[in-house]
């Protein structure tokens, strides 16, 4: 316990030999005798020093008095009235025996140095404490005391560099006290940048308070963001753990984190976020704050009655942190809610550090609750969604987007990324639909340009190149001189191509190569002209391009399919030894083409009649790779047909036996049909029984058992769980489900698509699928599975065009009656569908002629398509006699009914009635 | 002699007695005995016999407990008498009765008490704990299904779990073991978006979780990173999430 009264100010021994100055509440009993003579040696003072007495107030109080009077102001806080007292002592006495002599200066000059440092009077501080230093300080508390009055009165009177050169003094005569810590707290808030950081660091490598060292810590980071050392404030922000739940500073450290993160943020995501997490909810902070200011401020109550005149700069240091965190609780109070901002910056972080998840954690909440911040987390949100090839979510979340900020300036940027998302999950038409939305809005120019491109892109793949064509031609007409334009010029190309127009399409790829603003698609365009010139049978000029091409390109990714195309045409030309050698130097990482590579090259080794070449080759390559699982089957074939054929059949057995039970492994059906012994269907191995039987379906359809066929497909449905069919055997199931309309056809298709979406059979599964939802008259549904397949053949665009039809998409129908018209690999059936349905689309446009055109053509090319005849007859009937061309109708209908083989159909029935009423009308009614 | 104890029998009784102070100010001493149709009764001391006063709560500022020194149960037990008049100093022995229960293994009598004294707390910041004994008493029980429903009651509450963790650890560890991995990943990251940057004892339970919950959904690279105490994967995240929290 620190003593209250001031005994050595008192004739009585001291009380607690502590105590070194006299104390505030000093002193409680007087020694009159002694005042008495002290005042009398100051009024002989007073009388022999006129020029000082004359330059002050005259002080006609005793010394007793004087120290009285100091003592008690000091008691009640009044510093003024305490430093007049004393510094009145200091100035009458110093000439004074009882000064000079005697132990009064050592306890005065203290006090007036403090009273007065406390009353503002700094000059008569300083002046006090200099003194006290110079001639009295006799004990280092007292000297601490002495010399941190007199660096804070320095500092106050302006004295920067006197009062810095205090603080060092003070700390370097400190040794372990907290004097040390604050001392050099204060010399750093005097000194430039540099040493300011270099005092602070030795503050934090050596400690003597733990809340001192924190706090400078804080001022460390602060200091080192103001320098721009981003990196030592990272150090110092993160590589310590912070005291969070004892310091009184979180609302600083919040701060500071905050402006770190900000500045980590774009190259070191990961500390950012680091930094982000020191930063608590407001709610949080706020009562963190309260709480460490009570606890702060209990502190300060417990200890303050303990405090000492020489500790009371540590009362400062209390009363000023408690009011500084008052003040910081108080602004933060009243500052909008700074959360949301954290975590959307947070969220920034995850989002580059490769945790999407998280970012679309705290985005989703920010994007959904309005606030300044909801628009721009939406749009965050609709990135992280794209980053993870969530194309489904992005798409949802950018609908969202356009619903809440209709008018918002990126919407066009939205549309975009919208369609830009339903490109990647392949939904081609539903992307077709969004880019002309976003095209007829007249977007930027930057977007317009990529929207047409894209859109043509869209529409390749909707096996429209026509119209993809004159999307590409929009695309360079919007942006003539951006690289997006020679990519849509490659494009025009490549839909040239697809269309069979060789010569214009390699007109279009010559333009590429000779314009020189586009060489990054110089080996592509010239790759793809000579593709041209194969296709168009221009073999010796196609082969010296390939090897034009493969010597100028070698490191080119397509080199690979260089040397490919390279063999075909070597192929072509009858030069099978060379064909070997290009097909031999196609090295890629594409499973795909090397095993195409490899078998062509092996084919032609066996036709050169050397099997066992063939087979060293395919045995080697085994040896060096594993075979995909999907070649498994091919190359097991490919290795037969080398193979003498004992060698062939336990080759097949083999795979057979390793892979039969596998579901995920295709082809396995074509190997069972090479097995001269095919193994029995057994209870464990399900997947292999189930591929016995459909080798079994396929026996019976070939040789036209249609009944056995179905049956054993029904059995597929019936003996086996769907997890153990492979997707050979989950579409004769589904197919033949079906065919009896059984309502779980649909799952067999949609097992293919979930398990096993690599499959061959997939495009048949949506075709099954389309057929089941065609049948169950639900053509929309039929239609997107239909637009789902990628190969589009004849049966296919015909079903396409029965359910555009019959949805009324006279437009789509249009294009797809227009395509099967132009494939050479039309059925007749097909084509008489197809211009019936171009007939009936003339019809409703109101053009008669043109219908009567279609039907004509179909009873005119297609005759033995009898039901489209009959049909084509009666509209062309009907049209004629709607346009009062009656006779010119009788003699179609007379030619129709001629024909006998008709008879049967109801149109041939209609076009009876049609003439019998002609020629007998009925009776009108009255 | 008698008559000299006395008064000194008549300080100590009242030195270790209840004490009641009413709105008015006025203090009432005596033993806290029970609440009858929501009346506290306060059994008052007389020189000669008993007499029992019945006291409206809404009269009543504070009640104060004498039983200090009194078993843990015993003070626990009585308190909750009153749990709606209580301080929160007194509130808190409910909770430390809880938690001696469980920790003696008696888990299914502290998860009855906590279910009996949870809708009755007043104390918000109180919540939590009595969420937390309610989770920790069904699991410790065996009874995981309860410890879901009280886990997902919680999350209900509070959406952005930046304080407690639990709750999400017991819904995602029941979701990856109903194989609903997806749902496992986003509730065992929610809390982890959210977190602080002190390590909490749960965030080793989470990213433990999201580890599985990756590696189980094919997705080898994350949940390796998730083993690390500070995940960083090296290779982007391609999932289309079939569900979002």
């Amino acid at each position: 316990m620190i003593a209250r009264t001031n005994s050595r100010c008192s004739s009585n021994p001291p009380r607690a030999p502590l105590t070194c100055y006299p104390s505030p509440r000093a002193p409680r009993k007087t020694n009159r005798r002694h005042r008495l003579f002290l005042a009398g040696t100051a009024f002989a003072c007073l009388c022999l020093s006129p020029p000082q007495a004359a330059s002050q107030q005259i002080e006609y109080r005793s010394l007793p008095e004087l120290i009285d009077a100091g003592s008690q102001a000091l008691v009640r806080g009044d510093f003024p009235q305490a430093a007049l007292a004393f510094n009145a002592i200091r100035e009458n006495y110093a000439e004074e025996p009882v000064w000079q002599e005697g132990q009064l200066p050592a306890k005065i000059l203290p006090l007036a140095g403090f009273a007065s440092h406390k009353a503002n009077l700094q000059g008569d501080a300083i002046l006090a404490l200099e003194n006290y230093l110079a001639h009295y300080a006799d004990s280092p508390d007292s000297e601490a005391f002495a010399r941190y009055t007199l660096a804070s009165s320095l500092m106050l009177d302006g004295q920067t560099d006197a009062a810095r050169a205090a603080f060092a003094k003070l700390r370097e005569i400190a040794g372990n006290s907290p004097f040390h810590d604050l001392a050099s707290l204060r010399e750093a808030q005097l000194s430039d940048p540099p040493r300011a950081i270099e005092i602070l660091q030795n503050l934090i490598a050596s400690p003597h308070s733990p809340r001192l060292a924190t706090f400078a810590r804080l001022r460390l980071i602060q200091l080192h963001l103001e320098n721009a050392q981003l990196e030592q404030a990272r150090i110092q922000l993160l590589d310590t753990p912070w005291p969070q739940t004892t310091m009184p500073e979180l609302a600083t450290l919040a701060l500071l984190a905050t402006q770190t993160a900000d500045r980590l943020l774009a190259d070191r995501p990961s500390d950012a976020l680091h930094a982000y997490q020191l930063v608590p909810p407001k709610d949080q902070l706020l009562a963190a704050q309260q709480k460490r200011i009570e606890q702060l401020q209990l502190q300060y109550s417990e200890l303050a009655p303990e405090l000492r005149t020489e500790q009371s700069m540590w009362s400062d240091q209390f009363r000023q942190s408690i009011t500084q965190l008052r003040q910081q609780l108080e602004t933060l109070r009243l500052a909008p809610d700074y959360t949301p901002a954290i975590n959307l910056r947070k969220a920034r972080c995850f989002a580059r550090i490769n945790r999407p998840l998280e970012a679309w954690i705290l985005l989703k909440p920010i994007a959904t609750i309005p606030s300044d911040l909801a628009r721009e987390a939406h749009l965050e949100w609709i990135s992280t969604a794209r980053s993870m090839q969530a194309w489904n979510a992005a798409a949802r979340i950018a609908q969202s987007f356009l619903k809440k900020y209709p008018d918002d300036k990126d919407v066009p940027q939205i549309l975009l990324w919208i369609a830009l998302s339903q490109i990647e999950r392949k939904d081609f038409a539903e992307a077709a639909t969004s880019l002309q939305a976003l095209v007829d809005k007249s977007p930027p120019p930057h977007i317009a340009a990529a929207a047409h491109y894209y859109l043509g892109f869209s529409l390749f793949n909707l096996a429209n190149p026509p119209a993809a064509i004159n999307a590409f031609q929009s695309c360079i007409q919007i942006a003539p001189n951006a690289p997006v334009a020679q990519q849509a010029l490659l494009w025009i190309g490549i839909c040239q191509f697809t269309t069979n127009e060789l010569e214009s399409a390699i007109a279009t790829f010559q333009a590429i190569q000779q314009n020189e603003n586009a060489r990054f698609l110089h080996p592509e365009a010239s790759f793809r002209e000579t593709t041209c010139l194969y296709a168009l049978g221009e073999l010796e000029q196609s082969l010296l391009r390939s090897q034009s091409w493969t010597n100028t390109y070698q490191l080119h990714p397509r080199s690979a399919e260089a040397y490919l195309l390279q063999g075909d045409i070597l192929l072509e030309l009858n030069r099978a030894p060379e064909a070997i050698d290009a097909y031999a130097l196609v090295e890629t990482e594409d499973p795909q083409l090397a095993f195409l590579a490899l078998s062509k090259r092996c084919e032609l080794i066996l036709l050169a009649g050397r099997p066992a070449e063939a087979a060293a080759i395919l045995q080697t390559h085994r040896s060096q790779r594993p075979i995909p699982p999907d070649q498994i089957a091919s190359f097991t074939q490919l290795l037969s047909q080398c193979l003498p054929p004992d060698g062939a059949q336990s080759e097949i057995q083999a795979t057979v036996s390793r892979h039969g039970n596998d579901p995920g492994i295709p082809g396995i059906v074509a190997l069972i049909h090479l097995l001269d012994a095919p193994p029995p269907a057994s209870e464990e191995q399900t997947t292999l029984s189930s591929r016995l039987l459909v080798a079994e379906i396929q026996i019976h359809r070939q040789k036209g058992e249609t009944t056995q066929a179905k049956l054993k497909a029904l059995q597929l449905a019936s003996s086996f769980q769907k997890t153990e069919l492979p997707p050979v055997a989950l579409l004769e199931a589904g197919k033949a489900l079906t065919e009896i309309a059984s309502l779980e056809a649909p799952s067999y298709f949609q097992r293919i698509l979930e398990t096993y979406p690599s499959a061959p059979e997939l495009d048949s599964a949506h075709i099954g699928l389309a057929r089941f939802y065609s049948q169950q008259d639900k053509p929309e549904t039929a239609l997107a599975h239909l637009l789902q397949r990628e190969r589009r053949d004849t049966d296919t665009l015909a079903l396409k065009l029965d359910l555009e039809t019959r949805l009324g998409q006279s437009q789509n129908a249009r294009r797809t009656a227009e395509l099967i018209l132009s494939d050479r690999n039309a059925k007749p059936a097909h084509k008489a569908q197809a211009l019936q349905s171009l007939g009936g689309i003339a019809i409703q446009n109101k053009e008669a002629d043109k219908a009567y055109a279609y039907y004509q053509r179909i009873f005119t090319l297609y005759r033995g398509e009898t039901e489209y005849v009959a049909n084509a007859y009666l509209n062309c009937i009907q049209i004629l006699d709607s346009s009062n061309r009656k006779s010119d109708a009788q003699s179609v209908a007379n030619e129709f009914l001629a024909q006998n083989d008709l008879q049967r159909l109801p149109a041939y029935q209609q076009a009876q009635t049609w003439i019998q009423n002609r020629v007998a009308p009925p009776p009108q009614p009255q | 002699m008698i008559p000299r104890l006395l008064p000194f029998l008549a300080s100590f009784a009242l030195c270790h007695a209840d004490s009641l102070t009413l709105k008015n100010g006025e203090s009432l001493q005596g033993e806290l005995v029970d609440t009858q149709a929501n009346f506290v009764l306060l059994r008052l001391p007389e020189t000669e016999g008993e007499a029992t006063r019945r006291i409206a709560p809404l009269q009543i500022e504070t009640l104060s407990f004498s039983d200090t020194d009194a078993p843990l149960e015993q003070q626990a037990l009585k308190r909750a008498k009153f749990q709606s008049l209580l301080s929160e100093a007194d509130a808190r022995i409910l909770l430390d009765y809880l938690d001696e229960l469980q920790s003696a293994g008696h888990p299914l009598t502290a998860l009855a008490y906590a279910k009996l004294w949870h809708p009755k707390n007043n104390y918000p910041q109180l919540d939590p704990s009595y969420r937390e004994q309610l989770i920790n008493s069904s699991l410790a029980a065996g009874l995981p299904e309860e410890a879901l429903v009280h886990a997902q009651n919680w999350i209900k509450r509070s959406p952005a779990p930046t304080d407690h963790a639990l709750p999400w650890i017991v819904q995602a560890e029941h979701q990856l073991k109903t194989e609903n991995l997806e749902a496992a990943l986003w509730t065992s990251l929610t809390p982890l978006a959210y977190a602080s940057r002190e390590l909490s004892p749960h965030r080793q339970t989470l990213q433990q979780i999201a580890s599985h919950a990756y590696q189980r959904l094919g997705y080898d690279e994350h949940a390796q990173a998730y083993a690390s105490p500070d995940p960083a994967p090296k290779s982007p995240l391609v999932l289309d999430p079939q569900s979002s929290p």
